[in-house]
């Protein structure tokens, strides 16, 4: 009688342990962020806009190229007075951190195409001193990327009254290779970017793995 | 245990004494050249003073920093490249014409007083010099309007 309660005990730990493990495997995935809606195959992730911008190089970068990546992304311009120094040098720091990881890359995008061009994207890459192959600074039209802001979950417009002409939010948004999005940190806050940075390798191991 | 219950019974007394030590401490004593600097500069130069790499010239590490050339970039800006010993920098800087020379003095104390260790303290009549003699090159530069 003893016995088979011993036994019954034993068999319930075995199973919460096993039920824990494979939650803890489960939350070990990057969650996918924004709405997910059913469909008849399954389920379909919140995904970012379509865009087709030029980098620092005049190279044309669209969804397409991105997909062979993971890639942080943030909202700035050049002229930007108030956040975007403290933004940019979180996106440095998670450079100089994933340096030799070749799956991932870095995009900023200009909210201010009028000054912005190529040339002055490219002066501020220098100036930055960063690897170029990895960090791309990308121009294209205003409005389109104000509405493509809102897709990475940015807030971003254009406010006269704004320091720079410009009022945005300054997250730093982590897209898979499917273009949904699964991590961000807020570029003005320094203590969120260690975890981003984690969730980046995690991303990347992931696919690592698959490969 | 006798012991133990004094040190209760006057605990906030005891609060009070550290805590006026730790005030005291960790406070600069340019609370106005602290607020000057939170507000008109760290949103570029950063709470750090590091800069951004060769774009926002770091002060924390400048060896201007308290001359009568760094106190003249604060006062006229700087509108061209500046050679910061390494490379060029395109980041305008703002003239803060409007700061008095008090604001000035306890802006470039504070400054000091935080990253340089062989810390003087300005006085308001050396600033008053070194704003006398910025004011003679602002002819030579042109000012850039504060945003």
């Amino acid at each position: 009688m003893y016995l088979g309660h011993y036994i019954l005990l034993a068999t319930i730990c075995l199973a919460l342990s096993c039920s824990l493990q494979s939650c803890q495997q489960t939350n070990d995935e990057l969650p996918y962020l924004g709405q997910t809606i059913p469909t008849e195959d399954g389920v379909k992730h919140h995904t970012v806009g379509q865009f087709k911008h030029v980098n620092q190089d005049s190279q044309w970068v669209d969804n397409q190229k991105m997909s062979q990546y993971i890639y942080v992304a943030d909202f700035f311009f050049t002229s930007c007075p108030s956040i975007c120094p403290k933004v940019t040098r979180e996106m440095l720091k998670i450079h100089d951190a994933l340096q030799l990881d070749t799956m991932v890359k870095l995009v900023s995008f200009t909210i201010d195409p009028k000054r912005d061009d190529i040339h002055r994207l490219k002066l501020y890459a220098d100036n930055l001193g960063v690897n170029q192959k990895k960090w791309w600074f990308l121009t294209g039209d205003k409005d389109a990327t104000l509405e493509l802001a809102n897709s990475f979950f940015v807030a971003a417009l254009e406010d006269p009254d704004a320091p720079g002409g410009f009022d945005h939010s300054g997250k730093i948004v982590l897209v898979d290779r499917e273009g949904h999005v699964r991590s961000f940190s807020e570029g003005t806050d320094p203590t969120t970017t260690p975890g981003l940075i984690k969730d980046i390798q995690k991303l990347s191991a992931s696919y690592q793995s698959k490969n | 245990m006798i012991l133990l219950s004094f040190i209760l019974r006057k605990f906030h007394y005891w609060l009070f004494g550290i805590s006026v030590v730790a005030v005291s401490c960790h406070e600069s004593p340019y609370m106005q050249g602290k607020r000057l600097y939170e507000y008109h500069c760290q949103s570029c130069h950063m709470e750090d003073g590091q800069g951004l790499s060769r774009m926002i010239p770091s002060l924390a590490t400048s060896s201007l920093l308290g001359k009568p050339e760094f106190c003249c970039v604060i006062i006229l800006g700087k509108k061209d490249t500046i050679k910061n010993n390494v490379s060029y920098l395109a980041q305008e800087m703002p003239a803060f014409q409007s700061f008095t020379t008090t604001e000035l003095t306890n802006l470039v104390n504070y400054m000091q007083h935080r990253w340089q260790s062989d810390f003087a303290e300005t006085s308001i009549r050396e600033m008053e010099e070194m704003v006398s003699f910025c004011k003679q090159k602002t002819s030579e530069q042109p000012a850039i309007p504060e945003n």
